[in-house]
């Protein structure tokens, strides 16, 4: 059976810490929200970009992938330019966004399988916002809680 | 053998010491990278498969061209040069009859409309 046959079940525990938040702009999650309905019915993706302690704007980034609907791909010429442009903005990439136009805000076998440690993953889809982080050991992801935080989105301002 | 410095992507960085720069020794990125993954052996998992290739979400630069453009791994390297790595984004993918999503304490999704003024 091919691998891509297999069923790969997708883990996901509560984070460990508590702390484990991820502290986001309304603004921001407004734009991310209004990017995935000019996107669909194809995935949006872009980036988180924060100040250390909370994501402050979403940079829009381009979707890569050929099969775009149920896709998403952020190449490594687009992850150089935007930490190219967060580190002239004195800001961090804190993680990226993605939306799942038809599906819910859950992680699917595919974003498990390209996921990086550190990053926060926040997906958009049709029941709302979620957000994970991998684990390290790369066996499941931890969900993330969102924490709306006061603020403008930053280049919205 | 050739001094590389290896530029270490944020989110690898908790596996590095914290380092955002490490140099090593060796004469090819293949050789860099091997002497990078057994001084941060907790690098590897993230970087590389089971049978020590590279993950396909890792690119890797030498100065300013991407390695896959060159010689891919076995790209000879010279005294000073500058290996960086890059993260590819990605995700996706169909969800088939038999994907099956195990959870604990999932909790609800944070409503379009919970605390946000649209």
């Amino acid at each position: 059976m091919p691998p891509s046959c297999v069923t790969r079940p997708v883990m996901i525990e509560r984070a460990k810490n508590q702390d484990e938040t991820l502290r986001v702009r309304p603004a921001v999650l407004k734009t991310i929200h209004a990017h995935a309905r000019a996107a669909a019915p194809s995935e949006c993706c872009g980036a988180l970009l924060g100040d250390g302690v909370q994501v402050v704007t979403a940079v829009r980034l381009s979707n890569e992938a050929e099969r775009s609907g149920t896709r998403y791909r952020i190449g490594p010429d687009q992850v150089r330019e935007l930490e190219a442009d967060a580190d002239r903005r004195g800001l961090t990439v804190l993680g990226f966004y993605h939306s799942h136009p038809v599906g819910p805000a859950a992680p699917s076998p595919g974003d498990i399988r390209a996921a990086w440690p550190w990053y926060s993953y926040l997906i958009k889809g049709v029941d709302g916002f979620r957000a994970y982080r991998l684990l390290e050991d790369r066996t499941a992801f931890a969900e993330l809680r969102i924490t709306p935080s006061p603020g403008p989105d930053r280049m919205a301002s | 053998m050739r001094r590389v410095s290896v530029r270490v992507p944020t989110p690898l960085r908790d596996y590095a010491d914290q380092r955002d720069d490490v140099e090593v020794e060796g004469e090819t990125v293949a050789a860099a990278l091997g002497a990078l993954v057994e001084r941060y052996p907790r690098l590897r998992r993230h970087l590389m498969a089971e049978d020590g290739a590279l993950r396909s979400y890792v690119n890797i630069y030498l100065n300013e061209d991407d390695v896959r453009h060159m010689d891919g791994p076995a790209t000879a390297v010279g005294e000073g040069d500058v290996i960086t790595i890059v993260p590819s984004i990605a995700g996706g993918g169909l969800r088939t009859a038999n994907f099956e999503l195990r959870t604990t304490n999932f909790g609800q999704a944070l409503p379009h409309a919970e605390g946000i003024e649209w």
